[in-house]
């Protein structure tokens, strides 16, 4: 069957990459093409997703690559994150930033989903102050807005009396 | 390293906070339109997109139920006024237990967009302030307009009630109050006027409120056959029976019903394909159940409220001759493959109609 050939994928910066076809079909995106045009024996040029990010994705498409609830990995809101993935987006906030907009547009839902927890879990149960500090923004709110805000959405009903 | 152009990309992808704001509670979605401005911006739409009266995580961060800092209820009743003015248009799908929530909601000519309405029984907050008629009358969404009913009536239902002789026999108000029976009243036309400014409703669940039987059937049809993209009905009413909802709604994907009449009668050949969940808001025997089923054939879900005792020899015989119908009638149709099936309370049930099920 085609899950032995390769494809040949080439990064924003013009690096080629050559993985196998089931790899590549972890990409609904990917699978779409592959399917619709048939392996043309040509790089399919990716502009949107830089090289040490296709090689991040492809790390994790490599890893699950004979996982049989792939597409359903992480469907589970509640569940925790297995260690392996846990450690996977162990990186720097760009990175992760760059993977969640790579799972994006290569239509990789489970890392899509991994991603996007691994970036909840990083706002769960925190102030705005320490959301603040985690994402190294400043808040640019004049006391009075950030004082209405409050009050309109709810809980902040102590700073009304 | 974290800056805030990243910071930028991230949140500037709508679909993107979307699939974020999945794993979040609602409170942590407070503190996120907390952070700054633009962090506001994105996640306002999602801290209001669902407001459920019946959630735990939505009552904690409204502190409705922290009796220590609870300020007055007329004080949260006045809160929500305002904040669902302000936010209700982000509104997608709304669970309103609450009467405030309803009305308020109801108030805000910007709420149209809603997909899932979901009332159910009401609970009406405490209010220290007696409410003036004249005050109802007036805060009503729109002054009561015009509505053609499909009898060629013109009237909103609550200026017919108002006028019906046995209303007035049972005094509108008390010096200055309105009684418990108008306020039902008002909250039905309330619902009602939500409902027509939001066509796009897929998933609808109507009050159980006395008043909604004493509306003309017609009324209530021309209003559900407005809503072009309903799939979801959960109707507690004894005015529509199901043969009826079933003709009229043939898109319908959820049905949850307590008026079963015309169900039995239906011709063998009529079925409805597209219903895969169906519930029964009342008793019913099992013999019963089995004739529906013959007519929906892409059945998946299965609710009854309870079993009704019939005589065994009655099920043994409708076992017998449902699972196909008559070979005379053309070709076969197999029962549907139920893959969820509850009863909420049984009835003294033998052992053998179980089995035979």
């Amino acid at each position: 069957m085609s899950a032995h050939s390769q494809i040949l994928l080439t990064s924003s910066e013009g690096t080629e990459f050559i993985i196998d076809r089931d790899i590549a079909d972890k990409s609904m995106l990917l699978k779409c093409m592959l399917e619709d045009i048939g392996e043309i024996g040509q790089a399919v040029p990716l502009p949107n997703v830089s090289g040490p990010i296709l090689t991040k994705v492809i790390e994790y498409c490599t890893h699950h690559r004979d996982d049989p609830n792939f597409l359903s990995a992480n469907d589970d809101v509640a569940a925790e994150i297995d260690e392996w993935d846990l450690e996977y987006c162990k990186v720097d906030q760009g990175t992760l930033y760059e993977l969640i907009l790579a799972a994006n547009y290569l239509d990789i839902k489970p890392l899509m989903d991994l991603t996007c927890k691994t970036v909840a879990n990083m706002i769960k149960a925190k102030s705005p102050e320490e959301i603040r500090k985690t994402f190294n923004i400043t808040n640019d709110f004049t006391p009075e807005e950030e004082d209405q805000v409050r009050r309109e959405n709810g809980k902040g009903s102590r700073r009304l009396s | 390293m974290p800056s805030t152009t990243t910071d930028n990309i991230i949140i500037s992808l709508p679909e993107v906070i979307q699939f974020i704001a999945i794993y979040l509670e609602p409170s942590d979605i407070r503190s996120c339109i907390l952070v700054n401005r633009h962090w506001n911006q994105s996640f306002t739409p999602l801290l209001w997109r669902t407001v459920d009266t019946l959630s735990k995580p939505w009552q904690r961060m409204f502190r409705i139920h922290d009796s220590k800092e609870d300020p007055p209820r007329d004080e949260i009743a006045a809160w929500i006024r305002v904040a669902i003015a302000k936010y209700g248009h982000h509104i997608r799908q709304l669970t309103a237990t609450w009467n405030i929530v309803l009305e308020a909601v109801s108030a805000n000519s910007g709420c149209t967009q809603l997909t899932s309405l979901d009332v159910g029984s009401v609970m009406y907050h405490r209010t220290t302030t007696p409410l003036a008629l004249e005050t109802v009358m007036a805060a009503l969404p729109h002054p009561p307009t015009t509505v053609l009913y499909a009898t060629g009536q013109t009237a909103t239902p609550l200026v017919q009630w108002l006028h019906l002789p046995w209303v007035s026999n049972r005094r509108i108000y008390r010096p200055g109050v309105v009684n418990e029976d108008l306020r039902r009243k008002i909250t039905v036309e309330r619902f009602w006027s939500l409902v027509h400014q939001n066509p796009g409703l897929v998933r609808l669940k109507l009050p159980y409120l006395g008043p909604m039987n004493d509306l003309s059937k017609e009324y209530i049809l021309e209003r559900l056959l407005a809503l072009k993209q309903l799939r979801d009905l959960d109707l507690e009413l004894t005015l529509l029976d199901a043969r009826t909802m079933l003709r009229l709604f043939p898109n319908l994907e959820r049905l949850r019903i307590y008026n079963l009449d015309g169900l039995l009668m239906l011709p063998v050949q009529e079925q409805y394909s597209h219903l895969r969940a169906l519930g029964l808001r009342t008793y019913v025997m099992f013999s019963h159940v089995i004739k529906v089923l013959n007519h929906l054939p892409g059945l998946e879900e299965l609710w009854i409220k309870g079993v009704a005792v019939e005589p065994i020899a009655h099920l043994r015989a409708t076992m017998a001759s449902a699972s196909v119908v008559p070979k005379a009638q053309g070709e076969e149709v197999a029962l549907p493959l139920i893959k969820s099936f509850h009863i909420d309370e049984t009835l003294p049930r033998d052992d053998e109609s179980i089995a035979l099920l």
